[in-house]
């Protein structure tokens, strides 16, 4: 996974973890990384967030890219549950409705931040810049 | 607030002692006058013997008078056949009406006959005085010693009869020697006075009161009419009437005859002892029942009192009524007792109980009116009512029975349950229709959000999908397009399908949705839309079994609109790679549509509520799959628009069944 260059600089591809419920989304998700070929990759799905936990302590992967409204298991909740294992985990919550308070609790659990699906052409500019590289 | 005077033992006590007070006056009265009319009786009785002997001796003196007026007249002189001797007589027999005048005269042999000549005897044949032994002896004594006399003897007839008589002799100058006397002796003058006659008239005149006789020594010579002799008991009075040559006597005594007035006084002070104890008593009695009704209604406004805030500390009956019946346990001594309602039937139903059981009424019918008391052992029923209405009973059974005033108090602390109960029922139809309010409003906001979620999701997927292959449709491969393109389709028309769910439904809550019913052929109508809908089941295999021309009585669109929403029911529900199965038939006078899919199925318990607005299926293909909850809600409004009916049942395969039944077109119905 050692490949593509960002700023001059050779980084590992950062793997990204794509949590959702609907398998549109996850297909859009994947096409619009796949399609800005910044170097980063899809290393797992999930779409539930107990099958999130369950990837993510499988996979360990840079960023999880997590739906908020799922059956079950909220994402947030899954955030809270993974952050508790690893604080240093990113995670990016992508939801399709994002309210004050839905965005006031993914911040106190310790997500990085909060994309609207809408809005999804910004996720490849938003992994690189939480992945830091 | 009820204020009541204590009656004090006091005035009861002073009623008794004036009623026994007029008792005593009109025993004293009635004793007094006993000895007072005693007392003036005897007074009266010795004024009656005083006045008769003076009478009495007035009558005899002045008949003694009279005889020596006559003696005087006849000179000495006496022929009984003369003329002038009768005629000197006559005045004496008229002076009193009780006596008779005549003369007795004396023969040479010392034979005296007696020739009554006026008064009562006045008729009388001479009689012979040999028959009257002390006349005899009296007229010898006066013819030697020359003296008039006066002595009582029987005379003729057995009539008592005093004789006063006078010696005559022949020459007006007395003789002077019994020898002289005895030679000269001619006859005598005499009258004879009947005692009968002379005591009648002078002492009858208060016999009402006294008793009187006239006695000669112990003879009785006359009695007073009516008096029947002394009485032992009784006093006398005697007084001598007053002549030496009379040893007569009057004695009076006070008869027994009873007053009137002793007992107008008994009478009058008994009756008003009586009357006076009744009114004492009637008051006595007044009082009591009043102080006891007062105490009861005291008593009955303390239970009351303390029964109102027991049964107002809670409006959850279930937590009060305990309390209520150990109340009433110990207050009235019930010791078992029910509380019923009418339930839906309209008969008791029991709600609570304490105590051993009681028989309680089945229906409210069966409520007797209330009693006045109740025997100890006994049971009553009381009618929990609300708004004239019977809500319910209250059984109870006592241990000592029931006074009135606990009847009474028991209604009241009934009446108050019935106003708690009532309370009871309004805060329990509050609370359940604040708890469905909650749940509305609850599915309401998760509806609101589920649509929003579905909308976002799908407009999102088209958008992103569209906007890659605008961006990069050139370096897509043709896979790719291909895949991206099919996605927007399909989250197209479940968008359509969506949006137009909730057009529809909104038109059906306003009640403006309206069909036109006419005939549709099934058989055709309903391949062409599954044709058109089968997008939205990319992943499920569609099979279809058409019946030839089945013809309902129904609206193309509206059946279309139900169709459509039972198979993206099935391709929500179902798992990928099911099969969903179409039917059209008939049965009987009915059109079949049946959507059967191989899914999950739904639990029996379920099955209900699966057509309420925004209900969803609380299992893992409903939370894994998305839906708002208006689908099979908005089916059912169709199918009854179209007066139709639907059925959920199981598949063959373990999978849901719906079935819609709409009415066949006539014509084509067989025969």
């Amino acid at each position: 996974m050692r490949s593509n260059s960002r700023g001059g600089e050779w980084t590992r591809m950062p793997g990204i973890l794509i949590v959702d419920d609907e398998e549109d989304m996850q297909r859009l998700v994947r096409a619009v990384i796949s399609e800005a070929n910044e170097g980063l990759k899809v290393v797992g799905e999930a779409t539930t967030g107990e099958e999130a936990v369950e990837r993510w302590r499988e996979l360990r992967p840079d960023i999880i890219l997590l739906d908020q409204r799922m059956p079950g298991m909220t994402g947030i909740e899954a955030a809270e549950q993974i952050l508790a294992e690893a604080p240093d985990q990113r995670i990016i919550l992508f939801s399709s409705f994002l309210d004050d308070e839905t965005n006031r609790r993914a911040k106190q659990v310790g997500v990085l931040a909060c994309i609207d699906k809408t809005d999804v052409g910004s996720v490849p500019e938003a992994v690189w810049k939480y992945t830091g590289r | 607030v009820e204020v009541h005077r204590p009656v004090t033992p006091a005035r009861d006590w002073a009623s008794s002692a004036l009623a026994v007070l007029l008792v005593l006056v009109g025993i004293s009265a009635f004793a007094f006058s006993r000895r007072t009319g005693h007392t003036n009786r005897l007074r009266l009785a010795k004024a009656t013997a005083t006045a008769s002997a003076q009478t009495i001796l007035a009558v005899v003196r002045g008949d003694r008078a009279q005889l020596n007026v006559a003696a005087v007249l006849l000179g000495g002189r006496v022929d009984v056949n003369d003329a002038a001797a009768r005629i000197a007589l006559r005045p004496i027999s008229t002076t009193n009406r009780a006596q008779t005048t005549g003369l007795a005269v004396a023969t040479p042999d010392g034979k005296v006959t007696m020739r009554p000549l006026s008064g009562p005897l006045g008729n009388t044949a001479p009689f012979d005085l040999d028959a009257q032994p002390n006349w005899k002896v009296a007229l010898a004594l006066s013819r030697d010693d020359g003296q008039a006399r006066t002595v009582a003897d029987r005379g003729p007839g057995n009539r008592l009869l005093v004789m006063n008589e006078v010696p005559l002799y022949g020459s007006t100058d007395g003789p002077d020697s019994v020898e002289t006397r005895r030679t000269m002796l001619v006859g005598y003058v005499v009258s004879l006075e009947m005692p009968d006659a002379l005591t009648s008239s002078s002492l009858s005149g208060s016999a009402a009161f006294v008793g009187a006789e006239l006695l000669q020594n112990n003879t009785v010579l006359s009695v007073s009419d009516g008096a029947t002799g002394r009485s032992a008991d009784s006093a006398s009075v005697v007084v001598a009437v007053a002549d030496p040559s009379l040893n007569w006597s009057v004695a009076t005594w006070p008869r027994s005859t009873r007053s009137l007035l002793p007992f107008e006084y008994l009478a009058a002070g008994l009756l008003l002892g009586v009357i006076a104890a009744v009114v004492a008593d009637t008051g006595r009695r007044a009082r009591r029942a009043a102080a006891a009704a007062a105490e009861a209604r005291s008593l009955e406004l303390s239970f009351v009192g303390r029964i109102g805030p027991l049964l107002q500390r809670s409006l959850d009956v279930g937590e009060v009524l305990p309390f209520f019946a150990v109340e009433l346990d110990d207050e009235l001594g019930l010791d078992a007792i029910t509380i019923s309602r009418v339930g839906p039937t309209g008969g008791f139903v029991r709600i609570f109980s304490h105590g051993p059981a009681v028989r309680v009424p089945r229906f409210p019918a069966e409520l007797d009116v209330r009693p006045e008391w109740v025997k100890p052992g006994g049971t009553i029923s009381l009618a929990l009512q609300r708004g004239g209405r019977t809500i319910g009973a209250l059984t109870a059974r006592t241990r000592s029975g029931l006074e009135p005033s606990q009847v009474h108090a028991l209604q009241a602390v009934t009446d108050l349950l019935s106003a708690a109960l009532g309370n009871a029922r309004l805060f329990q139809q509050e609370q359940e229709m604040v708890e469905r309010l909650r749940q509305l409003d609850h599915m309401k906001t998760t509806f609101l959000g589920s649509v929003s979620h579905e909308l976002r999701t799908m407009v999102t997927a088209i958008k992103g999908f569209a906007g890659l292959l605008s961006m990069r449709g050139v370096t897509l491969s043709e896979p790719d397009r291909l895949d991206y393109l099919e996605r927007i389709d399909r989250n197209a028309a479940s968008l359509g399908l969506l949006v137009d769910d909730l057009l529809d439904f909104a038109r059906l809550d306003r009640h403006t949705f309206t069909v036109t019913p006419q005939p549709v052929n099934l058989s055709e109508l309903v391949p062409a839309v599954v044709e058109q809908t089968s997008s939205i089941l990319p992943e499920h295999r569609l099979t279809m079994t058409m019946a030839p021309d089945v013809v309902a009585v129904a609206d193309p669109s509206a059946v279309e609109r139900i169709l459509v929403n039972l198979l993206s029911n099935a391709a929500k529900y179902t798992p990928p790679n099911t099969t969903v199965d179409v039917t059209v038939d008939r049965l009987a006078t009915k059109a079949t549509i049946t959507v059967t899919d191989d899914g999950p199925g739904i639990p029996a318990s379920e099955r209900e509520r699966i057509f309420d607005r925004f209900y969803r299926v609380d299992n893992h293909a409903a939370r894994t799959t998305r839906g708002v909850g208006i689908g099979l809600a908005l089916v059912l409004e169709l199918v009854k628009l179209l007066e139709g009916t639907i059925t959920v049942s199981d598949g063959p395969k373990g999978g849901t069944r719906f079935t819609v039944e709409l009415p066949l077109a006539v014509e084509l119905m067989p025969t």
